[in-house]
């Protein structure tokens, strides 16, 4: 369970995230939705200690283990993060992006875990070669891979949608499925409401840097958050017209 | 006398002037960085006032011409300090000032230009702070500074033959001797332009092979 306790942060003058105060679950799969611009990605980058608040504190009960931010906690890898533009480290293959981590952390069967990512993620077509030689949804499958490598207990996922077609995105979603009937917790940023309605345990919607709106996925049937009315279509709301 | 006559006739002249030109470069370009990548660690520590001061002073250099340089460490510098140097000293600190400053543009540029990204991306796969320096932060570094590096350094090998107008032995001052003494200037010249083609575009090849590994085509094609 995260806990936000008047979080708030800043890049310069302006204002990202202001006085959150909230608690969000880390089982299932949550998604986090809002306007482009809202502090979704911020928020994300602040739930995986990654990037620290300047005001207030964010604490993680992971399994019976606790993390607190801002402070010297580093919850890694057991929390994992796979950033809007993937980051796969463009000086090694997809391969030795996989496993990088794993010889890192010192880990004796490290050609195992890796084959097994490359099974699980039907990557063996682009494994050798280096990330800007890969398609979006590959560097995708690619980057989730290697946040999987050592076995996280929760992996916060920017946007993994963004720029896959059609087909790309149903085999992603049958990952992320595959991952949360696993027992891994996913927080999900993503702008795909179809993704929410079908996958979402529990939804968070950020608007102008405060959260507007946040349930489980029956919350999506009577929006109250400005953002998920217009998204719904939800008549009264400038605009907007009902669905059905 | 035919031109390879010419050339196997002053061979010592001309490997003399070769050792001069090594000199030059081998001790700018191995000094001029060290003492770059000092002063690029010294502005880190001291923050921007430093580093401000230090951007101001390779502003300034980049903007004078070498030639200017140099001459004003030959004549204004030694009056000045009422000293006599060597040519060869002279030269060497002139091009020793010009590359310092370059090189430190191009560790900075490099590491201020570098994503942080990758650093977290490095955290969050459980790397410490060392593993990230060590496999992520320096390959890449060097990957975007080597390319610009050898550059540099070819217009330093370049600029290098400018130390003929004060005196200093190098291969070009030779070549103007040798070619005042037999008048071959279509040989004398074609040979030193062959000379660089070898040297200063095998480096200037091998730039260009390292960027083409690392540039990543963002156009619309």
């Amino acid at each position: 369970m995260y806990t936000l306790n008047k979080v708030g942060k800043q890049y310069g003058a302006n204002s990202v995230l202001a006085h959150i105060n909230c608690k969000i679950p880390v089982d299932g799969v949550v998604v986090v939705m809002g306007p482009s611009g809202s502090g979704k990605s911020t928020l994300l980058r602040l739930l995986s200690f990654v990037e620290r608040p300047d005001e207030g504190t964010i604490d993680l009960k992971l399994n019976g283990d606790s993390f607190r931010s801002p402070g010297n906690d580093r919850p890694w890898p057991r929390v994992t993060c796979v950033f809007q533009k993937q980051f796969l480290w463009p000086h090694l293959t997809v391969l030795q992006n996989l496993r990088l981590p794993l010889e890192a952390a010192r880990h004796q069967d490290v050609d195992e875990r890796v084959a097994k990512m490359i099974d699980l993620f039907e990557m063996s077509g682009f494994v050798n070669r280096f990330p800007n030689e890969v398609s979006g949804g590959q560097a995708q499958r690619a980057a989730l891979a290697r946040a999987l490598v050592l076995d996280p207990e929760l992996i916060l996922i920017d946007e993994p949608h963004g720029g896959l077609d059609l087909e790309q995105q149903s085999v992603l979603n049958r990952h992320l499925v595959d991952l949360s009937s696993s027992g891994i917790g996913l927080f999900i940023v993503t702008h795909s409401l179809d993704f929410a309605q079908v996958y979402a345990d529990h939804l968070v919607i950020v608007e102008d840097g405060t959260i507007s709106e946040m349930g489980p996925r029956e919350i999506l049937e009577h929006p109250t958050s400005l953002y998920l009315r217009r998204s719904m279509g939800v008549a009264g709301v400038a605009g907007g017209t009902p669905l059905n | 006398m035919s031109p390879l006559e010419i050339l196997w006739e002053y061979r010592q002249a001309f490997l003399e002037g070769l050792v001069v030109t090594a000199e030059l470069l081998i001790i700018t370009s191995v000094g001029g960085t060290l003492i770059a990548a000092f002063i690029e660690w010294i502005c880190e520590m001291g923050g921007m006032p430093v580093r401000r001061i230090v951007d101001g002073i390779a502003f300034g250099i980049a903007a004078i011409p070498a030639l200017v340089i140099l001459f004003w460490f030959h004549y204004p510098a030694q009056a000045l300090l009422d000293i006599v140097v060597r040519p060869f000293w002279t030269a060497l600190a002139a091009l020793m000032l010009l590359n310092i400053f370059s090189v430190y543009r191009i560790m900075a540029d490099a590491i201020h230009d570098f994503p942080k990204q990758f650093v977290a991306t490095g955290l969050v796969c459980g790397l410490t702070n060392t593993q990230i320096t060590r496999f992520i932060k320096i390959p890449l570094i060097l990957r975007a500074a080597l390319p610009r590096w050898i550059d540099q350094q070819v217009v330093i090998l370049q600029t290098s033959l400018f130390a003929s107008l004060i005196s200093v032995e190098e291969t070009f001052r030779v070549a103007q001797r040798i070619n005042s003494i037999v008048y071959r200037p279509v040989t004398i010249y074609t040979a030193m332009a062959l000379l660089f083609l070898v040297t200063a575009g095998s480096a200037m090849y091998y730039a260009r092979y390292l960027r083409s590994r690392t540039y990543r085509d963002f156009s619309e094609r």
